[in-house]
């Protein structure tokens, strides 16, 4: 009879999920993860945001990463957020995507190319769809709002989006939290 | 996908961990896509054991269980040094709860059994001949003790038997880890 696995630390109490914020690249990478990890990462986004609670400027934690073995990474990060005033607010957690072998690395609002022909840079980006660049359904209908070239490094800053609400974003989590 | 789940938090000081019987039983019967996340945890685990005042503690970090009511876990805890070394070192040690067992490497206990069956926990004998399950391969019964149950009535309700089982060798989790390291 197949187990279910739950792993990681068992001391830490659960994140008010009222108030806990998720991009929408991490709400992407969560949506896509196999049933039979839920409970062991539910188990360390506890002991991260019970990490980023209890330490005050605490640095972004990591909890996920996954390789698809031909040249993807994904990575979920908890990190303290601040309000308008500077003081500390509610835990975000923020998705990371890089597809090394062709240099591109995507965050929730932003998109970084790496080692471009100068021809690409040189192109006027501002204000078109990135997804005239890369298509990914994650980047469908954002506006590359301004660009920011280095060497052969481009840094696209998109439209930005506002955080979500992991309590209303993350259905199926949860149900099994 | 490969998934690694955890926090980066490592075993920076290289504190030696063994394993006990059950917890390689466990580690063994571990699923490959779960490897990652569990070495990763107890890496968390041993993190948090030295950097806290944690001596007595226990972490549990691990906890499976199936359709049919079996739990398993891991736990991982500081270990009294041997006589003739001052190293510090933890022990991963594994537990299961079947019906009405808890098994650990040292010994199993079950509840309301009749008194009649007692007698088959002879010494020296397979606990596999007890008991039905594979994470206790190769361990022998050394001794036992029973208890009366009672039941919330104030009668009697079965036994609570302790049985006491050999002592089997705590090995370095290295010997697991080089081992999923060939096959994966």
């Amino acid at each position: 009879m197949a187990m279910s696995y739950d792993i990681g630390l068992l001391k830490d109490a659960m994140p008010d999920w009222e108030t806990l914020t998720i991009d929408a690249l991490a709400k992407r990478i969560l949506e896509d993860l196999p049933a039979e990890f839920m409970l062991t990462t539910v188990r360390n986004i506890c002991t991260a945001y019970h990490k980023c609670e209890e330490e005050s400027d605490c640095e972004p934690i990591q909890f996920l990463r996954a390789d698809d073995g031909a040249g993807m990474t994904l990575e979920c990060w908890i990190r303290d957020t601040k309000d308008g005033e500077g003081n500390f607010a509610n835990p975000h957690i923020e998705g990371h995507l890089d597809l090394h072998e062709i240099g591109i690395q995507i965050s929730a609002n932003s998109v970084l190319l790496t080692d471009l022909p100068a021809s690409i840079t040189a192109r006027d980006l501002e204000g078109t769809p990135v997804s005239d660049l890369i298509e990914m359904p994650v980047l469908e209908r954002r506006i590359i709002e301004s660009v920011k070239t280095t060497d052969n490094n481009v840094l696209l800053q998109l439209s930005r989006l506002a955080p979500l609400s992991w309590k209303d974003e993350m259905e199926r989590w949860n149900d099994a939290i | 996908m490969r998934y690694d789940i955890g926090l980066e938090h490592g075993n920076d000081d290289g504190v030696l961990i063994r394993t006990d019987q059950v917890a390689r039983a466990i580690m063994t019967e571990l699923p490959v896509e779960h490897r990652e996340s569990l070495v990763r945890s107890i890496d968390n685990a041993a993190y948090v054991l030295t950097q806290g005042d944690l001596a007595d503690s226990s972490m549990q970090i691990l906890r499976g269980r199936n359709d049919e009511g079996t739990t398993i876990t891991l736990s991982l805890l500081f270990q009294e040094p041997d006589e003739d070394s001052i190293e510090m070192t933890m022990l991963l040690t594994g537990a299961i709860t079947k019906d009405r067992m808890t098994a650990r490497s040292r010994s199993v206990e079950i509840n309301g059994i009749p008194s009649t069956l007692t007698g088959q926990l002879t010494e020296g004998r397979d606990i596999r001949e007890i008991v039905d399950c594979s994470l206790l391969e190769g361990l022998r019964i050394t001794g036992h003790t029973i208890r009366p149950m009672a039941s919330m009535t104030g009668s009697t309700n079965g036994n609570r038997i302790e049985i006491m089982l050999s002592p089997s060798p705590h090995e370095d989790i290295d010997e697991i880890l080089h081992e999923w390291m060939k096959r994966s």
